[in-house]
């Protein structure tokens, strides 16, 4: 996706600290860098917040190193590879963050969705033994998202067109955090299928009448 | 802690040395550049690690191999105009510590640092771009001496010993959001937040 600089929400300065850091678990980070590669403001606040750990890493120190470390590094270059400068991919109208090229090679059209109902289907990315977990959300342009509640933290980022909530409009590049056991029912906008990446620490659970039904699938999913 | 003795201010001649290394490996393999690298950094390195880690000495030696590996293989990616060496060496130096904790917790994503912290440099296509970094980077070092100890010591806590904001919280035993704001103001006064309010 080409960096654009009108996302509207964003990851607050604690949350990019502690990926500047390094302290955030990976699952995370790969939410946090899908945003911060589409938005300048939030790539150049990381590089701050970079330079703040670079402060403290380059204090003087009295660590002495070990003997023959030295000798034992310049063994090990000469029978490392050196990596080259890829070429500067062509820009494609595809909007895959590049982060994201390792799961998504080709497009969000090539990957093998499931379906969960006739207008949302998912496509899991990773999961943790913690049960935190990463996927795409594929929301048919106008459907109505389910209502649901979380029982554990949920990420958003919106990958591809827009959807809305009582509290507001989302559009690409933004970044959404819900807390636990809040309850909300997103409709995608009407001209565009929706995608989006998420990051889920329990399951989702569907509070909808019909919805009900559907919970048993989705808790499978989730364990699967 | 005192601030003042601890973070001297690189003068350009010396960065602008470190470029000429990295481009001397990135270009021709040039063991004497790495050699030299290797005598600035591989000590920061360790000490990088030991904070983590205090005790782990065979480790640490272990990352600073590592580093310095990755170091010469990616020297032809680093972008001089983009970040000074010793702020991407710090991100090289990150991302393999966190790899190599992130090994021995069996709770974590197969999610590696290579796979989120790439591509994520400011390409802003601004002609002073470099210039304002280096202002920006002269008034962070500055500003870092304005902290009070207790502002250095959670900074310190989340860069350099690699703890969550809840793990300096409990160790600090201080309620988690007295930490956070600790670490808020902190950055605001390194102006380095983003407008939000406190």
């Amino acid at each position: 996706m080409n960096q654009n600089n009108s996302c509207q929400y964003h990851p607050d300065t604690l949350t990019i600290n502690a990926f500047a850091a390094g302290t955030i678990d990976t699952a995370e980070g790969l939410c946090i860098a899908s945003h911060v590669q589409q938005c300048a403001e939030c790539k150049h606040q990381l590089n701050q917040l970079e330079t703040v750990g670079e402060s403290f890493f380059m204090q003087p120190s009295q660590v002495l190193i070990a003997k023959g470390a030295k000798e034992g590094a310049l063994k090990a270059i000469r029978q490392a590879k050196q990596v080259k400068p890829a070429p500067r991919t062509p820009t494609t109208s595809s909007s895959v963050p590049k982060v994201l090229y390792k799961w998504i090679p080709n497009g969000y059209d090539e990957l093998d969705w499931q379906t969960i109902t006739r207008e949302i289907s998912t496509f899991d990315l990773t999961k943790n033994k913690k049960g935190t977990k990463v996927s795409l959300l594929k929301v048919k342009a106008g459907a109505h998202m389910p209502h649901h509640r979380h029982s554990g933290k949920e990420i958003t980022v919106i990958l591809q067109g827009s959807f809305s909530d009582e509290d507001g409009i989302y559009s690409e590049g933004d970044y959404l955090v819900r807390e636990t056991h809040e309850n909300h029912s997103p409709i995608a906008s009407k001209d565009k299928d929706c995608i989006c990446l998420t990051l889920l620490d329990g399951p989702i659970e569907l509070t909808g009448f019909f919805s009900k039904l559907l919970n048993p699938i989705l808790r499978l999913k989730h364990s699967a | 802690m005192t601030h003042n003795t601890h973070r001297s201010l690189k003068d350009d001649a010396e960065i602008h040395q470190e470029k000429t290394w990295l481009a001397a490996i990135a270009e021709k393999q040039d063991e004497t550049a790495f050699s030299e690298l290797f005598d600035r950094y591989a000590p920061k390195i360790k000490a990088f690690c030991l904070a983590q880690s205090p005790g782990s000495v065979s480790l640490a030696d272990e990352l600073v191999q590592e580093v310095m590996v990755k170091i010469w293989q990616k020297a032809g990616l680093y972008k001089s105009d983009i970040a000074s060496p010793s702020t991407w060496i710090f991100t090289l130096a990150r991302n393999a510590r966190v790899d190599f904790f992130r090994k021995q917790n069996r709770h974590q994503s197969d999610i590696t640092t290579d796979d989120i912290y790439e591509e994520l440099i400011d390409e802003s296509q601004d002609l002073f771009l470099s210039a304002r970094q280096n202002q920006q980077k002269l008034h962070i070092t500055r500003a870092l001496d304005t902290l009070s100890f207790d502002q250095t010591e959670v900074i310190s806590k989340v860069y350099m010993e690699g703890k969550s904001h809840s793990q300096v919280a409990d160790e600090l035993q201080l309620p988690l959001g007295t930490v956070k704001s600790r670490i808020r103001l902190a950055l605001s006064k390194l102006g380095v937040t983003l407008g939000e309010s406190l």
